[in-house]
């Protein structure tokens, strides 16, 4: 499901932070803010540091992201 | 504590022993995973309650069934149970505002004495209980992730990092998480108190911890190296005494 004029990046979680967020790693060496989109499940998954994410973001923020799909 | 919270859960957590209590010994070679579903659907209804899992968005079934090296979420298919198969059966049931949570795993047929596959689940089996007996007031989160690796690693086995235990109440994930394994020190883990209500789960796997999803439904999750995986889940109440168990089965002892 992605939503119009979004783009989708494969990333890597370097950092979980408070509140759900992640500080995940894009191509570029570049640091994406992201939070969890808010599927869920029925158990309790957890993103650890060095996880694949795929990662869902607007042309207009550079800065954050959406996790949409774990990979590894 | 609050006491109308507890009752309530109790109430739901005796439907849910009971239900999977009765799926449990219904497993035999030749049923499919969704008759399986179908039962535990009629079992819970008969009882007045409702299946927790079906209020997750998204997901349509009673239970999730995890055969050999399936995880977790693995959606019940026609696929017909043989003998010698390892099937976890994972069920939530809803009742007066509640949740409950349960999981148990077991060998399909013939009765298996120290193979690798019973040692397997005996191993998940202690680690659960252990874990679980580390669930008192005053402890901390920590102290059951550390029991239940305990366990788990002593038997070369592993635990999965990716899925945790947690909180349960009026959400069926609540606060605070309940891993596993033991990441940091045990101080920085969340205390324990009178009131809790938590599920704990031993998840863990044969073979390597890591696991992935498979790509055709995005639910269901394996273990990336093949290997079998084992499940084994039971919501608790923490008491000034010690756990409560809410969702038990009758061979259970703490």
């Amino acid at each position: 499901m992605t939503h119009q004029g979004s783009i989708e990046l494969d990333g890597v979680v370097k950092e979980v932070l408070p509140n759900t967020l992640f500080r995940v790693e894009i191509e570029g060496e570049r640091m994406v803010l992201c939070h969890l989109s808010g599927k869920m499940r029925i158990h309790f998954i957890k993103i650890l540091p060095g996880d694949r994410v795929r990662i869902e973001m607007t042309p207009y923020d550079k800065e954050k992201g959406r996790i949409v799909y774990r990979s590894r | 504590m609050d006491l109308q919270k507890i009752k309530k859960m109790q109430q739901a957590g005796k439907i849910l022993g009971e239900v999977l209590e009765i799926l449990v010994s219904r497993i035999k070679p030749g049923i499919t995973e969704i008759q399986i579903d179908q039962l535990a659907e009629k079992l819970i209804k008969e009882r007045r309650g409702e299946s927790g899992f079906k209020k997750v968005p998204g997901y349509h079934h009673t239970i999730c069934i995890s055969c050999n090296d399936v995880v977790v979420h693995g959606i019940p298919t026609e696929r017909v149970l043989k003998d010698g198969d390892v099937v976890g059966i994972d069920c939530g049931v809803y009742l007066n505002g509640y949740h409950t949570d349960m999981a148990e795993t077991v060998i399909v047929g013939k009765k298996q004495v120290n193979t690798p596959s019973s040692k397997f689940l005996e191993a998940g089996k202690n680690a659960m209980f252990e874990a679980i007996r580390q669930a008192k007031a005053g402890n901390r989160v920590g102290d059951i992730s550390r029991a239940m690796q305990g366990v788990i690693e002593e038997g070369g086995y592993s635990v999965v990092r990716n899925l945790v235990g947690h909180g349960v109440g009026k959400n069926l994930h609540e606060e605070p998480e309940i891993p596993g394994y033991l990441a940091g020190k045990i101080k920085n883990t969340p205390l324990l108190k009178p009131g809790m209500t938590i599920a704990i789960e031993a998840i863990y796997n044969m073979g390597k911890k890591e696991v992935v999803y498979t790509e055709d439904d995005d639910w269901t999750i394996v273990t990336e190296d093949g290997s079998i995986s084992g499940l084994f889940e039971r919501t608790i109440l923490i008491t000034e005494k010690g756990p409560e168990l809410l969702t038990y089965l009758k061979t259970d002892a703490l």
